[in-house]
């Protein structure tokens, strides 16, 4: 009887396992067909000196379809976010985007993986 | 005499009390964030020999693009002499716009100069003793100069005011530095720690007035700002009766737009 217990504890655990990794597998695909969906820009902005300033830059951006994960680091000097793959914003769109902030983007590069995975907006 | 406190307290009102955006009591050349967009109410408590007085104005900017700027400011203005009946009001109006003439970035800093001018419409009442209006129209144009790096803020200013109705022409001078006390993040959480002088010469009397300055900020978020402060006179070429002991302030910045 003892043995026949263990048994099926021991089943109960390889479902548990089973359907765990499952859902795991499952989820990771799905982050990766989103990543897929996603692209990340990079943009080095001069003139950020102070954080308070950044914001007109943040609302600027969040302007752009699709644009998300929002993040400046004030002391490198960079902002990073993503846009849909389908609706990359042009650099020199960028450029005027960040000009109209009131600050110059010096540098601009694109990835299809996040810069960061830190959030601040 | 009763003309002097006018002239003090209209010159006070253009010069410092709409200061924008860091720091407290200097104009900034930056139009952006807190500087920019942001409703701001000021209030200030001036301690004289012969009177307090306390000014509470309400600005509104608006940006028009990242190098023009518009605004409004409304005063709320209660004068209490010595031996006199308080008399409370509505200040003159105030529209000021600034334009950006010189912008220079670099990684963590930027430098620029901008232009600003102060017109002051004569719209408040002035047949009560003391008056609350100062019965003359204003016109103040001043270059705003700021060179801003994550580490601190060097700002200054230096303009002329033309009066009319006999009242004295002055200059006004400008300097202030900043000077964050916590490390810089985003979203801010800024501790700010503001000294600067504010100085006003008055052309056709020959009188001069500089005011030590100081103050803390407290930026709590992308879009509120809390701030207080003391100035205090160091130099005061007018009569006794008629110095200023010090005036203190207190204040918020919200953005709006």
């Amino acid at each position: 009887m003892k043995i026949k217990n263990s048994s099926i504890v021991v089943k109960i655990v390889v479902l548990l396992l089973f359907v765990v990794s499952s859902s795991n597998l499952e989820a990771n695909n799905l982050k990766i067909v989103n990543d897929d969906s996603k692209t990340y820009i990079k943009i080095w902005v001069d003139g950020m000196a102070c954080p308070f300033c950044a914001y007109g830059l943040e609302k600027k951006i969040k302007k752009i379809d699709g644009a998300g994960d929002f993040f400046v680091e004030i002391n490198e000097g960079f902002i990073s976010f993503s846009v849909n793959s389908n609706k990359i914003p042009s650099e020199e769109d960028l450029k005027i985007i960040v000009k109209e902030a009131g600050f110059f983007a010096r540098k601009i590069e694109v990835s299809k993986n996040p810069f960061t995975q830190e959030k601040n907006e | 005499m009763n003309r002097l406190i006018i002239i003090l307290l209209s010159i006070f009102s253009i010069s410092s009390v709409f200061a924008q955006g860091p720091p407290i009591f200097t104009e900034t050349p930056i139009l952006l964030g807190l500087d920019g967009g942001g409703i701001r109410t000021f209030g200030r408590f001036i301690s004289k020999e012969n009177a307090t007085i306390y000014v509470q104005p309400i600005g509104i900017p608006y940006n028009i693009g990242s190098k023009t700027q518009i605004g409004t400011v409304l005063r709320f203005i209660n004068k209490n002499p010595n031996g006199i009946s308080a008399q409370s009001g509505i200040g003159d109006l105030i529209f000021f716009a600034k334009r950006q003439l010189f912008q220079k970035d670099g990684k963590g800093k930027t430098f620029r100069l901008t232009a600003k001018l102060d017109q002051v419409f004569p719209t408040a009442k002035t047949n009560s003793t003391p008056s609350i209006g100062s019965n003359s129209w204003q016109s103040q144009l001043s270059l705003v100069a700021g060179y801003v790096t994550l580490k601190y803020g060097l700002y200054g200013q230096v303009g002329y005011n033309i009066t009319t109705n006999n009242l004295p022409d002055n200059i006004i001078y400008n300097l202030a530095f900043v000077y964050p006390l916590l490390p810089q993040k985003y979203p801010p959480n800024q501790l700010n720690l503001n000294i600067g002088i504010n100085g006003n010469f008055f052309t056709d009397i020959n009188s001069n007035t500089i005011l030590a300055s100081g103050g803390v900020q407290w930026i709590t978020s992308k879009t509120v700002l809390f701030e207080t402060g003391l100035q205090i006179p160091i130099v005061e070429e007018v009569p006794d009766t008629q110095k200023t002991n010090y005036v203190l302030t207190f204040g918020t910045r919200i953005l709006i737009f």
